[in-house]
C-alpha cells in the first residue's frame, strides 16, 4: 500500500488560480499583438478610404500614407528601425522624394547617356533591383537583363496579381518599401493610389501600340491574346467560322470550352459588334448565352489549352494565343491560325504593364529594368510567342489580323455592370457532359 | 481522475518503461505538499503547459482577430455588409445543398475507406499490408490539383482512360469524373490517407481482449466490430470525421476543376470568387470563413461531449498489459486481398501511372498507341537542369520537418492539458488550436503578413523563411491538435498516476509515460503534418521571398507557364522522394514506440 499522497488534490486546487492567471496572461500577449493589428487595421480602412478620395485628390494618398506609417512606429517603437526607409512622419516620405528626384531627372535624358547614368545610379543603390509580376515570361527577361547588366541582380516575387498587389499595398501601408517595379494589367490600381511614379522615355514609347488607350495609367509591356484556338486532330481549318458568331451553329454543342474569368473578352466583344455588327444588347447576350451553354467551363487559361491538346475539347473559345502557340511547339496538335494564316477575328487583346514604383529603394534600376523590357524584353517576349507592346516586326504573329483592345476605362470602372452578366451567362449554360 | 490505492499498487504495466527509482529526485520531496502555491505556481509543468497555451493563444488569434475585425469593421464601423455582399452572392439552396452533399459524401467516403484499411491492416492477417501503406499514403503526396487532372484523364467523358477501356468492353462510358458522385470520389480518396493515420493510430492502441471476451462470450464478429471495435475507436473517429467535414466544406482544388465544367458550384467556389479579383474581398470571404467557424466550433463541441462526457471509457492503453493479436481472416482473407489490391490499383497506380505517362510526354494528352512513340525523358532533364530546384527542395524538407515537429510537440503538450488535467478553461485551448482550419490560406496569410510587417517579435521574420514556418504551423496546428487529443484519450490517467506517486515529476511523467505511449499517435500526425507543409500553396504564395521559393511554388509557376509535364515530372519526383521520408519516419520513429 501506498500512503495516500495529498499532492494531486492539492495541486488540482492549487492549480486553478495559476491556471487563470495563465490564461489572462495569454490574452494580454495576444490583445498586445492585437494592438498592433488593429493599429494596421485602422491603416488598411484608411487605405481603403484612400482609394474612394483618390478620384477625388490625389494628394490624399500621400496622407494617408503618412498616417499608416505614423500608427504603425506608434505601435512598435522598438521594432520601426527594422523597416526599411520607415517613414518619419513628414509629408512625403525620404524615399519617395529621392525616387521621385530621380524620376524628374531621367524625364529629359535619353539614349546612351541615359542608359550610362540608369546603370551607375543602379549600382550605386546597391545593385538589387525589385520587381512584382504576374508575368510568366519573366525569368528568362530577367536573364536577358542580368546578362546585359552583369553588375545588377533582380529579385523576382511572382504570383496572381490579386496576390502581388494585396501583397504590395500590405507592405505600403506598413511603410516597408522594397519594391521597384509592379507589373501586370491590375497595376492601374497602384497608379490611383498614387503609388507609381513617373516614366517618360518618348524614344520607347512612341513605339507602343495602343499606349493612348491605356490612358497614362501604366507602361504597356506586354498584352494577353484572346484567340479562338482547335484541335487540328478533331476539326478541320474549312470548319471553322470567320467569327466568333459561327460558334452558335448546334454542330459546336458541347465540343468547346470559356475559361471562367473572361469577362473583359466578352465586354470587348460586346461593344465590337455593337459598333461593327450594329447587333442589339439582346442579340449579343443571347450569343454568349449560347456559347457559354455549348462550352465546358475551365478554371484556368492554362488547363484550357492543355485540354485542348489532349482531346479533351475541339475548340476553346477563349484562349491565350501563347499557350497554344507553346503547346504547338510542343507537337501539339493545336493551332489559333489556319494554314492560310488567316485567324477567327477580332482578336482581343488585353494590355498590361510596368510601373515605376513612387518610392522604390533603387529607382535608377527601376527605369533601367523598364527601358530593358521595352527593348530587349519585347524580342524575348516574341520568341516565347507573346503578344508584344512594342511590334516586333516579322515575328509579330498579328499582322494583318484584326484586333481589338480591352477599353481600359471599362475595364477598370465597369466591372460590376459586366462581371455578374458573365456569371450568369455561365451558371446558365449546362453542361453537356453526361 | 482519483488515484485509488488500486490503480497505484497495480501500476507497473509489463513492457512500459516508467521512471527508474534512482532518476527519481521527487521521491526525496516531502509528501506533505506544504510548499505555497505561488511557488507551485512556477514549477516546470507550469511553465511549460503557460507558454505552451500562450503560443497556441497566439498563433490562433493573430488570423482569426484579423478575419473578425475584417469582417465586422469598416473604417471602424460595426458593420454586417460583407455578410449580406457574401450571401447574396452564395444564394442559398442549391450552392449550400451541393455544399453539404459534397461535404458528408467526400468525409463518408474518407471515414469508411481510411477505417477499413487501417483496420485490415492493423488487425488481420490481411495479405500486402505494404500496398495498403503506398495506398494509403500516395494520394495524400500527390499535389489536389495533380490528383484531381490525374481523374480528368482516367475518368472524363470524352478522353478518360476508364472511360476508353469501358467502352471497349462494354460499350458505353462507365464514369464521369465531372458530377457529384465524382467529385466525391476524388475528394474521398485524395482525404482517405489523413482519416487512415487516425486509425492505425487507435487500433494499435486497442486492447484486442475486449473483442476477444466479446468473441468468447458468443457474439458474432459482425457484431463485435459494432458493439466493440467501432465505440472504441470513437474519438479517434470523431476526430477525423470532424476534419473530413470541414476540409470537404473548404475543399477547393477539386470543386473548382470538377465542379465548375459541370455547373455544380459549392460554397467554396464562391469564397475563390472572392478572394480571385483585387481587392481581395478579405470581408466577404471572412464572413463565409465565420460560417465555417461556427459549425467548426460546434463540431468541436460536440465531439468533445460525445468523447469525454463518460470520462476513461476510451483508455484503452491502461496499466494492464496487452499483446495486440491479428485477427485471422481465414478464408476471408483472399476477398480482403483481392479488395485491397483493387484499390491499391485504382487510387495509387492509375493516378501515379497517370502523372508519370503525362511527365514522359512533350505535352499533355491521353493516353493512347499514338503517344506511345513520343515518350520521353525530356521533362525530368528540364527538371534538373532547373537551377532552382536544389533550393525549392531544400526549403520546402526544412520547412516540412521544423513545422511537423513545431506542430507535433505543441499539440502533444496542449492535448494533454485538454485531455488529462483538469485546470478551468483547458477547452477552450481546444477551441482555439482548431481555428485556423476554417481560415482561408490566403487570409492566413494576409493576417500573418500583416503583424509581421510591424513586427512584435525581436528577430526578422518577414522575408525570411521563418514565416513560411509561422504560417505552416499555424494552419496545420488543428491537425496535429486532433491526433493529439486523439491519441491521448486513449491513455489511462492511472499510468501517469502511478509515475507520480512513484515521485515522478510531471515532466517525467509526460516525458517517460505519455510521449512514450502516444509516439504512434504523434508520428502519424507529424508525418501528416509534414506532407501538407511541403504541399502548401495558397499562404506560401502569398509570403514566399524571391530566392526563398519552395516546391510548391514552383510547382505553381511551370503550371501558370502551361508547362503541365514539367509539373508531372515534379510531382512524380515529389511522390517518390515523400514516399521515402515517411517511410523512413516511420521506420525510425516506431523504434520509439513502446510495443512496435
Amino acid at each position: 500500500m501506498t500512503p495516500p499522497d495529498p499532492r494531486p488534490a492539492a495541486r488540482r486546487r492549487l492549480h486553478i488560480p495559476s491556471l487563470l492567471l495563465v490564461l489572462l496572461l495569454v490574452l494580454a500577449a495576444c490583445s498586445g499583438a492585437d494592438d498592433g493589428t488593429d493599429t494596421a487595421d485602422d491603416g488598411g480602412d484608411d487605405t481603403a478610404a484612400t482609394t474612394d478620395d483618390s478620384a477625388d485628390d490625389d494628394s490624399a494618398d500621400d496622407d494617408s500614407a503618412d498616417d499608416d506609417a505614423g500608427n504603425d512606429d506608434a505601435a512598435n517603437d522598438d521594432d520601426s528601425a527594422e523597416e526599411e526607409a520607415a517613414d518619419d512622419g513628414g509629408e512625403v516620405s525620404e524615399a519617395e522624394a529621392a525616387a521621385t528626384a530621380v524620376y524628374e531627372e531621367f524625364a529629359t535624358i535619353s539614349g546612351e547617356e541615359r542608359e550610362a547614368q540608369l546603370l551607375q545610379g543602379a549600382i550605386d543603390a546597391g545593385g538589387n533591383i525589385t520587381i512584382y509580376t504576374s508575368n510568366s515570361a519573366i525569368d528568362d527577361i530577367i536573364d536577358g537583363f542580368e546578362e546585359v547588366y552583369p553588375d545588377l541582380a533582380v529579385n523576382t516575387y511572382r504570383a496572381t496579381p490579386e496576390t502581388f498587389l494585396q501583397r504590395f499595398f500590405q507592405e505600403q501601408e506598413a511603410g516597408y518599401y522594397g519594391v521597384d517595379v509592379v507589373e501586370d494589367a491590375d497595376v492601374t490600381l497602384v497608379t490611383q493610389r498614387g503609388l507609381s511614379g513617373e516614366y517618360v522615355n518618348p524614344e520607347i514609347t512612341d513605339q507602343i501600340r495602343g499606349l493612348d488607350d491605356v490612358q497614362g495609367q501604366f507602361i504597356p509591356t506586354r498584352m494577353g491574346a484572346f484567340v479562338v484556338s482547335w484541335n487540328t486532330d478533331a476539326v478541320s481549318d474549312e470548319e471553322i467560322p470567320d467569327s466568333i458568331l459561327g460558334f452558335t451553329d448546334p454542330q459546336w454543342q458541347g465540343r468547346m470550352s470559356i475559361a471562367d474569368a473572361d469577362w473583359p473578352w466578352y465586354m470587348t466583344l460586346h461593344g465590337q459588334l455593337m459598333e461593327e455588327e450594329g447587333m442589339s444588347d439582346e442579340e449579343i447576350q443571347d450569343v454568349f448565352r449560347t456559347l457559354a451553354s455549348y462550352s465546358d467551363i475551365v478554371p484556368s487559361h492554362t488547363l484550357q489549352a492543355q485540354l485542348l491538346a489532349a482531346g479533351e475539347h475541339d475548340v476553346g473559345l477563349t484562349t491565350f494565343n501563347h499557350s497554344v502557340d507553346l503547346a504547338a511547339a510542343d507537337g501539339a496538335p493545336v493551332t489559333w491560325k489556319r494554314a492560310d494564316g488567316t485567324a477567327v477575328e477580332p482578336v482581343v487583346f488585353h494590355q498590361e504593364g510596368a510601373v515605376p514604383v513612387i518610392n522604390a529603394p533603387n529607382p535608377h534600376g527601376a527605369l533601367l529594368l523598364i527601358d530593358y523590357i521595352l527593348s530587349g524584353g519585347q524580342a524575348i517576349m516574341a520568341d516565347l510567342f507573346r503578344p508584344t507592346s512594342v511590334p516586333q516586326g516579322e515575328a509579330d504573329r498579328f499582322e494583318g489580323i484584326e484586333q481589338v483592345f480591352v477599353p481600359i476605362d471599362q475595364y477598370l470602372n465597369d466591372r460590376e455592370d459586366w462581371e455578374p452578366v458573365w456569371l450568369d451567362f455561365l451558371a446558365e449554360g449546362q453542361p453537356h457532359e453526361g | 481522475m482519483t488515484t485509488t490505492d488500486d490503480a497505484a499498487a497495480g501500476a507497473a504495466p509489463e513492457g512500459l518503461t516508467l521512471a527508474e527509482p534512482a532518476l527519481l529526485p521527487g521521491g526525496g520531496r516531502p509528501p506533505g505538499g506544504h510548499r505555497h502555491w505561488w511557488r507551485r505556481g512556477f514549477e516546470v509543468r507550469n511553465l511549460v503547459l503557460l507558454l505552451v497555451v500562450a503560443v497556441i493563444g497566439y498563433l490562433a488569434l493573430v488570423p482569426l482577430l484579423y478575419l473578425l475585425w475584417n469582417t465586422f469593421f469598416l473604417d471602424g464601423q460595426f458593420t454586417l455588409d460583407a455578410f449580406g455582399r457574401a450571401y447574396d452572392a452564395v444564394g442559398l439552396g442549391e450552392m449550400v445543398w451541393n455544399s453539404f452533399v459534397f461535404a458528408f459524401g467526400s468525409a463518408v467516403l474518407a471515414l469508411v475507406v481510411g477505417t477499413a484499411l487501417a483496420y485490415v491492416t492493423v488487425r488481420t492477417d490481411a495479405p500486402f499490408p505494404s500496398l495498403v501503406f503506398a495506398s494509403s499514403m500516395v494520394p495524400l503526396i500527390i499535389p489536389g490539383v495533380l490528383y484531381t487532372i490525374s481523374w480528368i484523364l482516367l475518368g472524363s467523358g470524352n478522353i478518360g482512360v476508364v472511360n476508353q477501356v469501358a467502352e471497349a468492353i462494354v460499350g458505353r462510358p462507365v464514369f464521369n469524373v465531372f458530377t457529384m458522385p465524382g467529385m466525391i470520389w476524388v475528394e474521398g480518396t485524395h482525404n482517405a490517407p489523413l482519416v487512415y493515420l487516425f486509425m492505425v493510430t487507435a487500433f494499435r492502441s486497442m486492447d484486442p481482449s475486449l473483442e476477444e471476451s466479446a468473441l468468447l462470450s458468443g457474439a458474432a464478429r459482425t457484431t463485435v466490430l459494432r458493439r466493440v471495435t467501432v465505440p472504441l475507436v470513437r474519438p479517434a473517429l470523431a476526430g477525423a470525421a470532424l476534419i473530413m467535414v470541414i476540409r470537404g466544406l473548404e475543399g477547393f482544388d477539386v470543386p473548382a476543376l470538377l465542379g465548375i465544367p459541370s455547373g455544380t458550384f459549392v460554397f467554396t467556389s464562391r469564397i475563390f470568387y472572392e478572394l480571385q479579383t483585387f481587392p481581395i474581398d478579405a470581408p466577404a470571404a471572412g464572413s463565409l470563413s465565420l460560417s465555417l467557424l461556427v459549425l467548426a466550433g460546434l463540431g468541436v463541441w460536440l465531439t468533445q461531449r460525445y468523447t469525454q462526457d463518460t470520462g476513461n471509457q476510451f483508455s484503452t492503453v491502461t496499466g494492464k498489459g496487452f499483446r495486440p493479436r491479428k485477427l485471422e481472416l481465414g478464408r476471408a482473407r483472399w476477398w480482403v486481398g483481392g479488395l485491397v489490391l483493387l484499390y491499391f490499383g485504382v487510387t495509387t497506380l492509375l493516378p501515379v501511372g497517370i502523372l508519370l505517362w503525362t511527365s514522359l510526354l512533350p505535352f499533355y494528352r491521353g493516353v493512347s498507341l499514338d503517344a506511345l512513340g513520343s515518350l520521353g525523358l525530356d521533362n525530368y532533364r528540364e527538371l534538373f537542369a532547373e537551377g532552382s530546384l536544389v533550393d525549392a527542395a531544400q526549403n520546402s524538407v526544412v520547412l516540412g520537418l521544423t513545422a511537423a515537429t513545431a506542430v507535433t510537440v505543441l499539440s502533444a503538450i496542449a492535448a494533454w492539458l485538454v485531455v488529462r488535467s483538469n485546470i478551468r478553461g483547458r477547452k477552450v485551448v481546444d477551441q482555439l488550436a482548431f481555428m485556423p482550419l476554417v481560415v482561408p490560406g490566403i487570409v492566413l496569410g494576409l493576417s500573418i503578413s500583416f503583424v509581421y510587417l510591424r513586427n512584435p517579435l525581436p528577430i526578422q521574420v518577414y522575408g525570411t523563411l521563418l514565416i513560411l514556418f509561422f504560417a505552416y504551423v499555424t494552419r496545420f496546428l488543428p491537425y496535429g491538435m486532433r491526433y493529439g487529443v486523439a491519441s491521448i484519450e486513449q491513455i489511462a490517467g492511472e499510468l501517469e498516476e502511478s509515475a507520480n506517486v512513484s515521485g515522478a515529476t510531471w515532466w517525467q511523467s509526460f516525458r517517460r509515460v505519455v510521449v512514450p505511449l502516444i509516439v504512434p499517435g504523434l508520428l502519424a500526425g507529424w508525418i501528416y503534418t509534414f506532407v501538407i507543409s511541403v504541399r502548401e500553396l495558397s499562404s506560401s504564395i502569398l509570403l514566399y521571398t524571391p530566392g526563398n521559393e519552395v516546391l510548391s511554388i514552383l510547382s505553381w509557376q511551370w503550371y501558370e507557364d502551361g508547362k503541365l509535364t514539367l509539373v508531372s515530372a515534379l510531382g512524380v519526383v515529389m511522390v517518390a522522394g515523400l514516399t521515402v521520408i515517411v517511410g523512413l519516419s516511420y521506420a525510425f520513429g516506431n523504434r520509439f514506440g513502446v510495443r512496435s
